[in-house]
């Protein structure tokens, strides 16, 4: 092969230079970051590690070895012993900043649109498979945010939400998606967000949706869906713009 | 906030001063290729494809000039230098070099890119004016989200192809819009379709249709060429 054209230079992008243990602690760190592993919980034993992430034992060790020095995992001996999570991630405001000024607007842009993409699909699909229970306790879910006590609460409150509604759809590719826009997004938006005043708006927003979802009005729910998304990008966009072009307080 | 006409015109004047500059050395960089191409053609009656190496410095210059595209160059319609067109396109390296971004111009071919269907080429063929096509994802192409800007390429007075550049979304947004964030109100530039091409506010997103002006809201058309830009603005609002 010669020259490449411009689309087959895309194809042979150099792959992100992310050492694998370092994507293991990154997979763990936001899973514990979204509340997907919770305090206290045990982390499988280091083989079955080593089988379910595909790599060489010693690169588990590293990961886990950096997660330990953390303070987010600790290893105990003896009978009840095992790694278990016993911290969270730090989240570092600054890092966060950064990577919302890394996204141009057309990024951004790009970024809610399969936001509300995704969700928007998911919540049809969860309109036509959920049962009044699952609708129940979505409603349940949905108000979690209200009461959350901390930018990490909402955050691990918030994706729980979303998350709920990939599972009522029964679709585990459109929950891998949500997971990964969470991932993505979700710290980024709190960081963004005033928690204590914007809790209440995120709770009522989810409600909303929910609402929606016992009316089996799929139409509103996936409105209420793009409504969320909207607002939450323009919130990261206005936040973006003012970080990085400031007008002197004329705004 | 009500919008200031004042304040929208000199918006307005500088953001076309910034276009009409670029297309000023657009058509410099097609005259100069021009130049270079019929010298080397001499006096064949045909064009061949050895006769295009005046794109490439033509293209450096129009790309030391000017920051913000990624890459310039020149396209030829089929049937002057061969069946299937050519596009001697240069961009930008980040050490300040250049290199030739290849397409596939073969039909029936995984990739095949049909500019000759594309707005950026067929309204500069069609109309001989100069074209601002996009935002638009660029498929087959660059295979980015981009503005494209084109001009007539022309050999002894025929117009033959385009000489354009094109720009990357995201530079775009930081040539642009220090000037529409002087604005306190909220603004967008908008394309002849009616689609923003960049906003100072998290009202107007890139790509989406500006639809009707808010209350309040005024639009002004800015006078370069007949490119069909407007600057939108309105009253600041909070969603």
């Amino acid at each position: 092969m010669g020259q490449l054209s411009g689309v087959q230079s895309q194809v042979f992008r150099p792959l992100p230079d992310v050492l694998r243990s370092e994507a293991i602690v990154e997979r763990l760190t936001t899973a514990i970051t979204l509340g997907l592993l919770r305090q206290g919980e045990q982390l499988p034993v280091e083989n079955q590690l080593t089988a379910m992430f595909g790599v060489a034992t010693a690169t588990v060790r590293d990961a886990l070895q950096s997660l330990r020095d953390q303070g987010i995992i600790e290893t105990r001996r003896g009978r009840s012993g095992g790694t278990f999570i016993v911290g969270t991630p730090e989240s570092n405001s600054a890092a966060l900043e950064k990577r919302l000024v890394g996204l141009s607007m057309a990024e951004l842009r790009d970024l809610s649109d399969e936001q509300a993409s995704n969700g928007m699909a998911a919540v049809r699909l969860a309109a036509e498979r959920s049962s009044t229970r699952d609708i129940e306790r979505l409603e349940s879910i949905a108000s979690l945010v209200a009461t959350a006590d901390s930018a990490a609460a909402c955050v691990r409150a918030d994706s729980r939400f979303h998350i709920e509604i990939a599972v009522l759809a029964q679709s585990e590719r459109l929950m891998q998606t949500e997971m990964r826009l969470l991932s993505e997004s979700v710290e980024i938006l709190w960081s963004v967000l005033d928690w204590k005043a914007d809790r209440e708006w995120a709770a009522a927003d989810h409600l909303a949706i929910v609402k929606a979802l016992r009316d089996g009005d799929i139409d509103a729910a996936q409105s209420a869906v793009r409504d969320h998304v909207s607002r939450n990008t323009y919130r990261l966009v206005e936040h973006r713009l003012d970080a990085m072009y400031p007008t002197g307080g004329a705004r | 906030m009500t919008v200031s006409a004042k304040a929208l015109a000199t918006t307005a004047a500088e953001l076309s001063t910034w276009f009409v500059e670029m297309y000023a050395d657009l058509t410099a960089l097609a005259e100069n290729t021009e130049k270079g191409v019929s010298r080397a053609r001499g006096k064949r009656p045909t064009l061949a494809e050895r006769d295009l190496k005046a794109v490439q410095p033509a293209a450096e210059t129009f790309l030391g000039k000017h920051v913000t595209p990624e890459a310039a160059g020149i396209i030829i319609r089929p049937g002057v230098v061969g069946d299937e067109g050519d596009i001697e396109w240069w961009k930008r390296g980040e050490d300040g070099s250049t290199a030739r971004v290849l397409f596939t111009l073969t039909p029936q071919t995984a990739g095949f890119y049909d500019f000759e269907t594309l707005e950026w080429f067929r309204n500069v063929i069609e109309t001989g004016r100069p074209t601002l096509t996009g935002p638009y994802l660029d498929y087959a192409g660059m295979d980015q989200y981009i503005l494209t800007m084109t001009v007539p390429f022309r050999l002894d007075g025929t117009i033959i192809g385009a000489a354009g550049c094109d720009i990357e979304l995201a530079a775009l947004e930081s040539a642009l819009m220090p000037m529409l964030r002087r604005l306190d109100v909220d603004a967008a530039l908008v394309s002849q379709h009616g689609r923003i091409v960049l906003g100072n506010s998290g009202r107007f997103l890139v790509g989406n249709r500006v639809g009707e002006l808010p209350t309040g809201g005024v639009s002004v058309d800015l006078p370069i060429h007949e490119l069909g830009l407007t600057l939108v603005a309105a009253p600041r609002e909070r969603f």
